[in-house]
């Protein structure tokens, strides 16, 4: 059985972004890196699946810059047994170009499972599962939050805003990862020490297929506005407050 | 970097730093509130290989040594020192082994513990703590196995590990001279555990009494030869003694990090307590004192990996001076969070509790002082030739 995993190298969560004075991009210096936390997920599924079966390879890809190979040696810590990057020069944004070099090179891969996150935490647009289950022609169920593996096959679970749906799934799949029920294991030591042995091809990608989107511009967030002060006596106060939240923000 | 570590050292690092701020902070509270015992975590540590990090490659650790499991305690501790004391606690029950176990001892525990198996020392009995030469369990040849009788008291890990080494005497004639180690397991029959003491601070480590009632231990289990046991005791401590400064360290730090961002937070006066001169004054002291610490423990820790040798004297002034400085440290946290610092929602006064331990076991700061004192005579009467 053959696993894949995608991968994406991301900006930390945990830090501010900032965008560049001349607004054609994110201001990435010095930025720290981590690999995109829902694809955490899937590679911990990837494992367990590996792990239940006992069998089969659990193949850690990622298309980015020559850095992301450090995102292909997290999963490879965490247990992946190889590493595949797509190489190109400049970062991508546009995921219909994303989903082609993946799907050029995977559908020769003659994969069982794709596991993805849901979406990548730095563009948030969500699209490369999708267009990638298009182009490969696999079914594809997204934002999944549980997996189990039974002896009959794979149930799945999405949360819904009317309740759990359980999904018996079978290969060949894309599945993509919503924050699960279930922890990434923390990469061990010998996991570590291991994936710099473990291989990890470069692919580079000479032609870069068309691109579907142009993005014009970064606008910043707008500053956010000083807070106010009420300082009258109650119940003035609560007055005054209604109607600021009436008038001012909108919000009631 | 002040510090160069090697690729390996650096992993070790930002994995247990990893493990404190994601797994550890966030219960480091609720811990220190129930007592309870944290296997969840040590299970984290455990698969994240740390109790590897100090067992040779041949027993299936990572062969790293003292410093490499400083580093590994130092970045615990940083989260919480009773919950790090779990895994230094092991280290120091696992030395005797390390040190003096035979092939055969090695290859039976140190795999167990390399996989998370935690382990304890026991050499403390009610009338023997900084006496420990009057220590009374007894362990009587009887054929095949030695039986054990006796009181050990506040034993680190007591009740929850599986792997005990323990100072007992073969030959209470020869007083402290007729004492053996040995490697006692948990489920040997006649091996209990008293009641688990309440502490002031590291609250989340376990200490209990353990009762030795006519324990039978396999010869096999004796490490050493009879009447090393004091020589075991003493080695032991020296390389473990880094642990408890590095221990000590990481709540430094802890509290010292914790203290700058509040002071850059709190306002009075119109203005951020850290543009207070003599905010600044404490803070740069609190710098000043670890970054010392963390020099000495380091290069300390680092001898003992490259040499063998005697190191009492070193491995003592590393762990009094970084468990002094950690005191130190913390109290002026708290007086730098002022009334908050007083308060449990805030985490620096269970650091200031913490810390107070580091001063007391592994040798109390006094008898340490008294071991350093006899060491510089030891030297000088050697130079001066009498
Ligand atoms: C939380 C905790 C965990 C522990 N874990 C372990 C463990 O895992 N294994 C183990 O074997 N033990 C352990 N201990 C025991 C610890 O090492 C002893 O408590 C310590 O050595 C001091 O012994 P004592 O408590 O009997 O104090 P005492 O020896 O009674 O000392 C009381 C005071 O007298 C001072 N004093 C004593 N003699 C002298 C002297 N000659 N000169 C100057 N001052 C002196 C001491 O410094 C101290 O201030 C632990 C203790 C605690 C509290």
């Amino acid at each position: 059985m053959k696993i894949f995993v995608t991968v994406k190298r991301v900006p930390d969560t945990g830090v501010p972004l900032r965008v560049k004075s001349d607004r054609t991009g994110i201001d990435r210096e010095g930025l720290p890196y981590v690999i995109n936390p829902y694809d955490e997920y899937a590679t911990e599924a990837a494992l367990r699946i590996k792990e239940k079966i006992g069998d089969g390879e659990v193949i850690a890809v990622s298309c980015g810059t020559e850095d992301s190979i450090e995102t292909i040696r997290h999963a490879l810590a965490m247990g992946a047994d190889r590493g595949v990057l797509l190489k190109v020069n400049d970062e991508i944004t546009d995921s219909v170009q994303t989903a082609d070099i993946l799907s050029d090179y995977l559908k020769s891969e003659n994969p069982d499972f794709i596991l993805m996150g849901k979406k990548a935490v730095d563009y948030d647009r969500g699209l490369v599962p999708a267009y990638l289950s298009e182009k490969l022609g696999f079914p594809l169920e997204t934002c999944v939050t549980n997996m189990e593996i039974k002896d009959s096959g794979f149930v799945l679970e999405r949360e819904t805003e009317y309740g759990v749906e359980i999904i018996e799934a079978r290969s060949p799949l894309i599945i993509s990862f919503e924050k699960a029920k279930f922890e990434p294991r923390f990469p061990s030591l010998r996991g570590v020490m291991m994936a710099k042995k473990k291989p990890v091809d470069v692919n580079e990608i000479s032609n870069l297929p068309a691109n579907s989107t142009n993005i014009l511009s970064y606008e910043p967030p707008p500053e956010r506005k000083k807070g106010k002060i009420i300082d009258l006596p109650f119940p003035d106060n609560v007055k005054e407050l209604v109607k600021l939240l009436k008038e001012e923000s909108k919000i009631i | 970097m002040l510090y160069p570590l090697t690729e390996e050292e650096k992993m070790i690092k930002d994995i247990a730093r990893k493990i404190a701020k994601e797994k550890i902070v966030p219960v480091r509270a609720k811990f220190d509130e129930t007592e309870e015992f944290p296997w969840d975590i040590v299970k984290v540590m455990a698969d994240a290989d740390l109790f590897r990090v100090f067992i040779p490659e041949e027993y299936e650790g990572l062969g790293m040594g003292v410093f490499a499991m400083c580093l590994a305690v130092e970045e615990l501790s940083w989260g919480c020192a009773g919950i790090a004391l779990s895994y230094a606690g092991t280290a120091l029950g696992t030395f005797p082994i390390l040190l003096y176990g035979n092939e055969e001892q090695k290859k039976k525990y140190l795999p167990q513990i390399a996989g998370g198996k935690i382990a304890a020392f026991c050499i403390t009995e009610p009338q023997a703590g900084s006496d420990a030469l009057s220590i009374r369990t007894r362990a009587e040849r009887d054929g095949d196995v030695y039986v054990l009788n006796g009181l050990k008291q506040f034993i680190t890990n007591g009740g929850e590990a599986d792997i005990y080494t323990v100072i007992a005497l073969t030959d209470p004639t020869k007083g402290i001279r007729g004492a053996s180690a040995f490697i006692v397991e948990k489920d040997m029959p006649g091996l209990k555990f008293g009641k688990k003491e309440k502490k002031l601070g590291i609250r989340a480590s376990a200490t209990r009494e353990i009762i030795f009632e006519n324990v039978k231990v396999p010869k096999e289990n004796l490490i050493a030869r009879e009447g090393f046991g004091l020589f075991v005791a003493m080695r032991t401590f020296d390389n473990a003694r880094p642990g408890v400064a590095a221990q000590a360290l990481g709540i430094a730090q802890s509290a010292f990090d914790a203290a700058v961002e509040y002071a850059m937070e709190r306002k009075q006066f119109g203005q951020p307590i850290i543009s207070f001169q003599a905010i600044q004054h404490i803070l740069a002291d609190m710098a000043i004192k670890i970054e010392a610490a963390r020099s000495l423990t380091y290069s300390v820790a680092k001898a003992i990996d490259r040499g063998k040798g005697d190191f009492s004297k070193e491995s003592s002034i590393a762990k009094c001076f970084a468990s002094d400085i950690a005191m130190e440290v913390t109290v002026d946290a708290v007086q730098i969070f002022g009334g908050y610092g007083y308060i449990k929602d805030y985490p620096v006064e269970k650091m200031m509790r913490d810390a107070k331990i580091t001063q007391i076991y592994e040798g109390t700061n006094q008898i340490l002082r008294n071991t350093i004192a006899s060491c510089i005579l030891k030297e000088k009467r050697k130079a001066i030739g009498t």
